[in-house]
């Protein structure tokens, strides 16, 4: 089984399966499956400073560490 | 034949269309941008689709039925209290997959419901095409495609409208077990808060906080929370995401069968290298800063504060329509006192629409035209995301730099969009940097004017104020409890704006702009004539004059700083008749621009900030900026006299 990572270790231009999101905080948690980040969800790091950027279908989303932390994924 | 207006309802994430394809069907022209929380209040007109009236109702973006920020609720109370007749969904069409959510969500409503997928267009630059015939049977609603920028498949939705589907959609439905849980908790729920008990029961398991609020008015409070925990602990994991990925596993099942890629992705080369351009520190910043040169200081502080000023005011005014009023009034009317108080040195005309039209207009209308610009372009989410870093510094988060970049155009109007922001320690940061730092579009191209003959006294000011800006929220973000909250926005593509789309904004803009400072500069001049006519005037000024003094600046300042305090611009466009005297030297021009610059916000500032803040929130923000702007101006003072 592949090592599950925070999304924050991908480098750009890598892609992974998102696993899990970490559920603890309500509202992130909201916000993520708003913007569609679900497990199972194929996401791409585009960049990664000043902020995250991670492709999720056709959509670019920029993230901060805080948020972008809570999302776990496999490569 | 139905003669009863029907009620429409648009809602949506934000930034897919939605106000621009309100004003296809009203004909009113909202606001309309490519950055998320230019509606945060709702818009309502009217169209007519054959002898049918409809009233369309244009909703805050939201991303689901979960609200985050404020005007998300204000979405939601639309639901609740308005009874509307059918919802419209708008979706961004190429992510179907990710915004299908709220559809199914809109579903459990009982409200009839139509399916937009708009921006059409752009999903054939990606290759691919949706069978909006399948998605329709699939989902039992109304489905149509549309390109609001372009007009296409609008006849459409209106014959749909007029056709006035009237059924319920039957609804999205979750696992066995869920749907159990969601009968038993609408059996149990006596009040359901005006959504229908599906929804209520729904909401309640996903630990909706109004739901949860309202909880302790049920008599059957205790089993509904025993039901609730029960199968939280069924799943161990949060039900929110329990029952987004069930939804999820159904629409990836649904969009398998009605979307097919039939090319690869052929989007504008040119246009995404841009877009990664002005995402990157390299070469965002100098990108930003180039922006900023053009946009900010040769387009609105030298051509419009500067060329339209002096053209408007000193051309066109000048040499023409002020001697003409001048004449009217001498041969018309003999009464001396109303003689003063039309073109009188504080006139109804001289001051109030005079400065109004030539001296404020140009200034901000260059002003909503560039911010148009970058507002269609897409540009703003990446300047967001960009200053992330350093706003975390001030207890805000990238979001806030949208209203704090349109407190540079009208603080008033910028004190309203901080609804956008989560948290209300945010929202009164804003404001609060809003009302004391970033100076008006009126004020920031009567001082580029003022100071920009000298490059040193320029960059003075400039240095003061963003250190003053950087400190003081740093500062009040250590004194006021709490911590910023996550960033996380979408960044759309950057698109080509398009001329009629940013013209119409920025007119729509200067219109509304327009109208409210009108009657005011007009009530301040009657005030100003009254208060010179009874001396009382003079005598405020005297109270003041001790105060210029200090800041070594001329008397007749004080003057200004009292007219500052009803508008910003009505202060600045004051200085800006005295420095046009040569009574001003450069050191005293830098003080009063600090000053002026910090000084409290203008009236109609004052009442949004009431509005929104509260009445104690605005007092201590008065106090503290009344202090800090004449200490600053009196530091400035001094350090120059070294």
């Amino acid at each position: 089984m592949a090592e599950q990572i925070p999304v924050t270790a991908l480098k750009p231009g890598e892609q992974a399966e998102v696993v899990t999101v970490d559920t603890l905080d309500l509202i992130s948690l909201r916000k993520l499956t708003a913007l569609g980040i679900l497990p199972g969800v194929t996401v791409k790091m585009v960049q990664v400073f000043p902020t995250y950027v991670l492709q999720v279908d056709y959509t670019l989303l920029a993230l901060d560490s805080q948020i972008a932390g809570k999302i776990v994924v496999k490569k | 034949m139905q003669r009863q207006k029907r009620k429409v309802v648009l809602i949506g994430s934000p930034n897919v269309g939605k106000s621009l394809l309100f004003n296809h069907l009203t004909g009113n022209y909202v606001s309309v941008s490519n950055y998320p929380g230019t509606t945060v209040d709702v818009a309502r007109g009217t169209c007519r689709i054959g002898n049918q009236l409809f009233e369309i109702v244009d909703t805050p973006g939201i991303y689901s039925l979960l609200p985050l920020t404020e005007e998300e609720w204000v979405t939601r109370e639309v639901l609740r209290d308005e009874a509307p007749d059918v919802l419209i969904h708008v979706v961004d069409a190429k992510n179907l997959r990710r915004m299908l959510h709220l559809t199914l969500q809109l579903m459990d409503t009982g409200l009839p419901l139509i399916l937009d997928l708009n921006m059409i267009d752009e999903i054939h630059t990606y290759g691919l095409k949706i069978n909006t015939k399948l998605l329709s049977e699939l989902l039992q609603i109304p489905v149509v495609a549309t390109a609001a920028t372009t007009g296409t498949g609008l006849e459409e939705l209106r014959h749909i409208l007029a056709l006035a589907p009237c059924r319920p959609p039957s609804g999205f439905v979750y696992s066995p077990d869920i749907e159990q849980a969601i009968a038993d908790l609408a059996g149990l729920l006596n009040n359901t808060n005006g959504l229908s008990p599906r929804l209520a029961a729904l909401l309640l398991l996903q630990e909706d906080r109004a739901m949860l609020a309202a909880l302790s008015q049920e008599p059957a409070r205790e089993q509904i929370v025993s039901l609730c925990r029960a199968v939280a602990a069924r799943y161990n994991d949060r039900l929110s995401l329990v029952l987004a990925q069930q939804r999820q596993r159904f629409i990836d099942e649904l969009l398998a069968k009605v979307i097919r890629h039939i090319f690869k992705s052929r989007s504008d080369r040119w246009l995404e290298l841009c877009g990664r351009w002005t995402r990157q520190p390299w070469p965002g910043i100098p990108i930003l800063a180039l922006v900023l040169y053009f946009g900010l200081y040769k387009f609105v502080g030298r051509f419009g504060a500067g060329f339209l000023v002096d053209y408007i005011d000193g051309r066109i005014f000048g040499t023409i329509i002020n001697p003409f009023v001048h004449k009217l009034v001498q041969t018309y009317i003999s009464i001396e006192w109303l003689r003063s108080l039309l073109v009188g040195d504080y006139g109804l005309y001289s001051l109030g629409v005079r400065y109004a039209v030539a001296i404020i207009l140009p200034i901000v209308g260059t002003f909503f035209l560039m911010f148009a610009l970058l507002e269609d372009s897409g540009y703003l989410p990446r300047l967001a995301m960009l200053v992330d870093r350093l706003f975390k510094h001030l207890g805000l988060n990238g979001r806030a730099v949208i209203p704090l970049a349109l407190g540079l155009g009208c603080g008033t109007m910028a004190v309203v969009v901080t609804r956008t922001l989560e948290t209300r320690r945010e929202r009164l940061l804003a404001t609060f940097l809003l009302a004391l730092t970033i100076p008006c579009s009126a004020q920031l191209g009567l001082v580029l004017a003022l100071l920009s003959h000298n490059g040193k006294i320029l960059a003075i000011w400039l240095l003061y104020i963003l250190s003053l800006f950087v400190m003081v929220g740093w500062l009040s973000a250590k004194v006021l409890p709490g911590n910023h909250s996550p960033f996380y926005m979408e960044l759309p593509p950057l698109r080509c704006p398009q001329l009629t789309n940013v013209l119409n904004k920025a007119l729509t803009r200067m219109v509304s702009y327009f109208t409210e400072i009108l009657p005011i500069f007009v009530l301040t001049s009657a005030f100003l004539w009254l208060g010179d006519y009874t001396g009382l005037l003079a005598s405020l000024t005297e109270k003041l004059k001790p105060i210029c003094m200090t800041l070594g600046l001329p008397s007749d300042m004080a003057a200004i700083l009292l007219l500052g305090f009803f508008r910003r611009d009505y202060g600045a466009a004051g200085l800006y008749d005295l420095a046009a005297g040569g009574h001003l030297s450069d050191h005293q021009l830098l003080v009063a621009a600090v000053t002026l610059t910090l000084f409290v916000p203008c009236i109609a500032q004052l009442a949004v900030i009431i509005k929104e803040r509260g009445v104690f929130s605005c007092i201590l923000m008065l106090l503290l900026i009344a202090l800090i702007s004449f200490f600053s101006g009196w530091c400035m003072h001094l350090f120059l006299s070294l």
